[in-house]
């Protein structure tokens, strides 16, 4: 794509901070006057700021804190609400981001073609294609290569630049509950479309809708199969005979990570029934869409966990399938904790637990209604859990470049690249982004369908952490292309001559106030003495990669 | 499943990328490394003597028949007109190495041929998984976790193995499992304490940048992490220090082979290169994990010489010099390879060979009882093949990966199932290859 060859800037100025200057309906406090209480409403902006987005922009825990938090929280339950021109401004420049799905697939099935193709000549020609070294992308090659790279550049670009950082939060929350993985034949080609269409859409409807969708869409049904399951009947391919049957993958995974979970009671004959009313429930192969093939379809008479479906119920089988698993209590249950796992504590408190899952079973799946009752609970909003979990690889990158006010620029791949390792999509950017992939968690390539864990304990390893000080120290002394931190805002009013001073504006702005004294005592030492002066200053770029791989900064 | 396309493919053989990535982290704080004798390292918190496990996968679905050649089959000639290895006693050059008769070694794996001959490289030909998918991202993900086809099992094998590991919890050591991986392989998912780490030599404060800006660095974070909070952030900080420590000690940017060992150049001779240093280092690893791609042949494989064959090469030469280079520890160690699927016993009408089912599996070490093919030959006359098309298996992988884990790493046979849920195997089923 010749477009990619643009580089985009769209720096930060505040933008986190613009839209609160909108009169907002609430009544504006005044500033508190008295110290303890102003550093307990600035833990509380934090830890919103943390748990319901990737964390503070340079200013914003002191304006949540002012306008208050549930002023906060009540705007980010109404996302269309806010405006987000940053982002907008950001994303209008990736021209892949809104091509139908269909064009994408219909490249990849080029690409497969025109590999077929030179194999074949290849193999005419007695020399190995691998031997070809490197080569530009062909034009169908490059275009899905491009429509992934960007997905992952848009990813980061919202959760850095978002006004609407619950939304981001959610969709990544939801793509991790109905995971799905790139790497898995036309998920290749889906994955852009099922975020998009799939997700986007409806996490802020039903429940059982965002269930059908996924249900519904290519990327789920090739990614666990379905599209293959049929009926048992022999099928004639030439000379051969092929004996089709269900696929269980999809019924297995649908009860166990996307509604009642594992410990539901539910059998392996309910996985075969669940498989058994999803049969004919695939994929037109040529365009990449939804098809019900009704030849392929079970139509004898099941039973999923005690409940009966008739026989001949057709594409309604796997409807009702959803349906009873969408109501079910278990479902509620397990939603309810996962939700809590992520936004409150590795092991919530069960009374936090079971108010979620109250809500979502007498609202019937309404996940805003779901949403408004976990981030107002009393759970949520207790400083006990304030920095209970560790920030996950996103996270953290997130957090660190929204906490330094960055640029985030998107990598567009060179389209003459040095060879195959260097492909869009690929690690080695050089960019804080592709850091991820050396921090074990690469978005939209993590095979599991169970997603990254929502254990944050699972991201803290001493691999890891030797990973973060590097991150740190790299992004602090401005090494990726990606992004780079603003200084200039980070330090907006500080002495910068003064360490104590440039050390209170930094844990200020990204930590809202609460460093730790053992990280303080090591910041404090951080001077170095210019060359042409006797007077040592604050040895800056070091200062924030320490905060950046201090205790305090891994934890949200 | 269908085959791959290019870029999946590529996805598949994550090696090289991740190969790139490590580079890549040197590179952003330019040339140079740590020196070893910056710091005094603290006390070993390790013993030695373990008995090692070094796991390679070939990723990408090697051609067994061209690794092992079946020379003594008639069908294997039919099958392979242009890329068939010419049989030991054709005099040809490029012919295969003779084993037994009846399998030779491809020409490339010249390296191995005394290793064979000394006894301590086994052969279990038409291994793997009975289940009949042919995707690489399935077939990669059951062997790893260790089950036919259970997309429920989360964990890896070798995570699960390492738990049922007898073990003296005191001594545990920070480099116990280690993948030399970007990201953390599924064998070794689920295993907190396991390490993903492409190059050792970058595993350290500021890798490349000048000692004494990254010692000074070190000291800092060290001073952070040190408060006593004992939470998991700072634990994971302990772990992490004693890990640079240790590594420090060893010192990889340094290393030195015996006895002439020569490794090849590229991420698999490295990988090799420091797993061998470390254990000769003693400082307490007992699994190994590493990779190599480029099995995916699907075009003008070659025969004696071309793309096949150059894999083939670099694989035997880092294996070869990692033997030497162990010498007498090599009584410690069992290298086992393994590979997703085998290829199409028939060329394809691109000189290559697709997707296939069984394929060669190697053993290597002092602990084998090497210099024998091991296995069932199922032939490849067209009604011995699977599917008509493929190699048949007459070894499930978890058979020759349980004969590992009970003889090799100790693991009780009563602990199996939790190795391998639901797969009943027992000695009577090892391939035998350990004795």
């Amino acid at each position: 794509m010749k477009s990619c060859l643009c580089r985009i800037v769209a720096t930060l100025p505040l933008a986190g901070l613009a839209w609160m200057v909108l009169p907002v309906a609430a009544a504006t406090r005044a500033p508190d006057p008295d110290p303890s209480s102003q550093m307990h409403s600035n833990a509380e902006a934090l830890h919103v700021l943390n748990r319901m987005g990737y964390g503070p922009t340079p200013g914003e825990v002191q304006a949540v804190a002012r306008e208050g938090v549930d002023v906060w929280i009540n705007q980010q339950l109404d996302p269309q609400a806010i405006p987000d021109p940053a982002v907008d401004a950001a994303l209008a420049h990736l021209g892949t981001l809104n091509l139908p799905c269909t064009r994408i697939v219909e490249a990849f099935r080029e690409e497969a073609q025109i590999r077929r193709e030179r194999n074949r000549q290849a193999g005419l020609a007695g020399k190995g294609v691998r031997k070809a070294g490197p080569r530009p992308l062909d034009p169908p090659e490059a275009l899905v290569a491009d429509a992934f790279a960007q997905l992952q550049d848009a990813k980061l670009i919202r959760a850095v630049l978002s006004n609407r950082q619950l939304n981001e939060v959610l969709v990544d929350f939801w793509f991790n509950h109905f995971n799905i993985d790139a790497r898995k034949d036309l998920d290749r080609a889906t994955i852009e479309s099922y975020e998009r269409d799939t997700i986007r859409p409806h996490i802020w409807g039903s429940f059982r809708d965002l269930l059908g969708a996924t249900a519904h869409s290519p990327a789920m049904l090739v990614y666990l199969d379905n599209w293959k399951s049929s009926r048992v009947f022999p099928l004639r391919r030439g000379r051969r005979v092929v004996q089709r049957g269900i696929n269980e993958n999809y019924g297995r995974e649908l009860m166990e990570l996307h509604t009642v979970g594992v410990d539901a009671g539910y059998t392996q004959a309910d996985v075969i029934s669940v498989a058994r009313c999803f049969t004919g429930w695939t994929i037109d192969p040529r365009d990449g869409e939804f098809r019900y093939n009704a030849r392929w379809h079970d139509e004898g008479d099941k039973v999923v966990m005690g409940v009966r479906i008739p026989a001949y119920g057709g594409i309604d089988d796997g409807e009702r399938v959803l349906d009873l698993l969408a109501s079910s209590p278990a479902t509620a249950h397990h939603l309810a904790l996962e939700l809590c796992e992520r936004f409150i504590a590795d092991h919530p408190p069960q009374s936090a637990v079971d108010r979620v899952a109250s809500v979502f079973l007498s609202t019937h799946g309404d996940l805003p209604s779901v949403y408004r009752c976990l981030f107002t609970s009393p759970e949520f909003l207790d400083l006990k859990y304030a920095g209970a979990k560790s920030k996950s690889p996103f996270e953290f990158i997130a957090s660190a470049l929204r906490a330094t006010g960055a640029s985030v620029v998107p990598v567009i791949p060179d389209p003459t690249p040095q060879g195959p390792e260097q492909r869009p999509g690929f690690a080695m950017r050089q960019t804080a982004f592709s850091m991820l992939f050396q921090m074990g968690q690469q978005p939209y390539t993590w095979e599991p369908p169970t997603g990254f864990s929502e254990n944050s304990s699972r991201w803290i390893t001493s691999g890891a952490l030797v990973q973060r000080f590097n991150f740190s120290l790299a992004y602090a002394a401005g090494r990726f292309r990606d992004a780079r931190p603003n200084y200039a805002e980070l330090l907006h009013g500080a002495r910068r001559s003064s360490t104590d001073s440039v050390i209170a504006a930094l844990d200020a702005s990204m930590l809202g106030g609460t460093l730790s004294p053992a990280t303080r005592t090591v910041l404090e030492r951080q001077t170095v003495r210019p060359a042409h002066s006797r007077q040592p200053v604050p040895a800056l770029p070091r200062i924030l990669a320490l905060i950046l791989g201090s205790p305090d900064f891994q934890r949200r | 499943m269908k085959s791959p396309t290019p870029v999946s493919r590529r996805f598949f053989l994550r090696q090289g990328a991740l190969a790139f990535a490590s580079i890549g982290a040197g590179a952003l704080f330019g040339p140079g490394f740590l020196r070893s004798s910056l710091f005094a390292a603290e006390p070993l918190r390790t013993k030695g003597g373990k008995r090692v496990l070094v796991c390679i996968f070939q990723r990408g679905a090697v051609d067994g028949l061209s690794m092992v050649v079946p020379h003594g089959d008639p069908h294997y000639y039919r099958l392979r007109s242009d890329i068939a290895i010419a049989t030991p006693t054709s005099g040809k050059p490029g012919s295969a190495i003779d084993l037994d008769g009846t399998f030779g070694l491809h020409p490339a794996l010249a390296p191995l041929r005394d290793i064979y001959g000394a006894g301590e490289l086994a052969v279990l030909h038409a291994c793997g998984n009975p289940n009949g998918t042919r995707s690489h991202f399935d077939a990669q993900d059951f062997m790893e976790a260790g089950t036919d086809h259970d997309k429920a099992l989360r964990s890896g094998w070798l995570s699960r193995m390492l738990a049922s590991c007898p073990e003296d919890s005191a001594h545990l050591s920070p480099l116990r499992a280690l993948a030399m991986t970007g990201q953390m392989p599924r064998s070794l998912e689920g295993d907190p304490s396991a390490l993903a780490i492409a190059d050792l030599a970058h595993f350290q404060v500021a890798p490349g940048a000048r000692p004494a800006y990254a010692e000074s660095l070190e000291t800092d974070f060290r001073q952070i992490y040190a408060s006593s909070q004992g939470d998991a952030i700072h634990s994971a900080g302990d772990n992490s220090f004693a890990a640079i420590d240790l590594l420090r000690k060893v010192d990889p940017a340094h290393y030195r082979p015996t006895d002439g060992a020569t490794y090849p150049t590229g991420p698999f001779g490295r990988s090799l290169r420091q797993i061998a240093q470390l254990i000769k280092s003693d400082v307490g690893l007992e699994v190994a994990f590493a990779n190599i791609g480029g099995w995916d042949t699907h075009a003008n494989q070659g025969g004696a010489e071309g793309q096949l064959s150059d894999r083939l090469r670099e694989f035997s030469q880092a294996l070869a010099a990692f033997h030497r280079d162990l010498g007498a520890k090599m009584s410690d160690v069992l290298v086992l390879t393994m590979s997703e699927f085998g290829r199409t016993a028939h060329q394809n009408g691109n000189r290559g060979t697709d997707h296939g089912h069984g394929t060669a599996f190697f053993a290597l070490g002092g602990p084998v009882r090497g210099g024998r093919v091991y296995g069932r030959w199922p032939g490849l006359a067209p009604d011995q093949l699977y599917q008509n098309r493929d190699l048949a298996i007459t070894t499930d992988f978890r058979d020759f990966f349980a004969e590992a884990a009970v003889r090799h790493m100790g693991v009780t046979s009563g602990d199996l199932p939790k190795v391998f849920p639901e797969f009943r195997t027992d000695a009577a089923r090892f391939p035998g290859f350990l004795g």
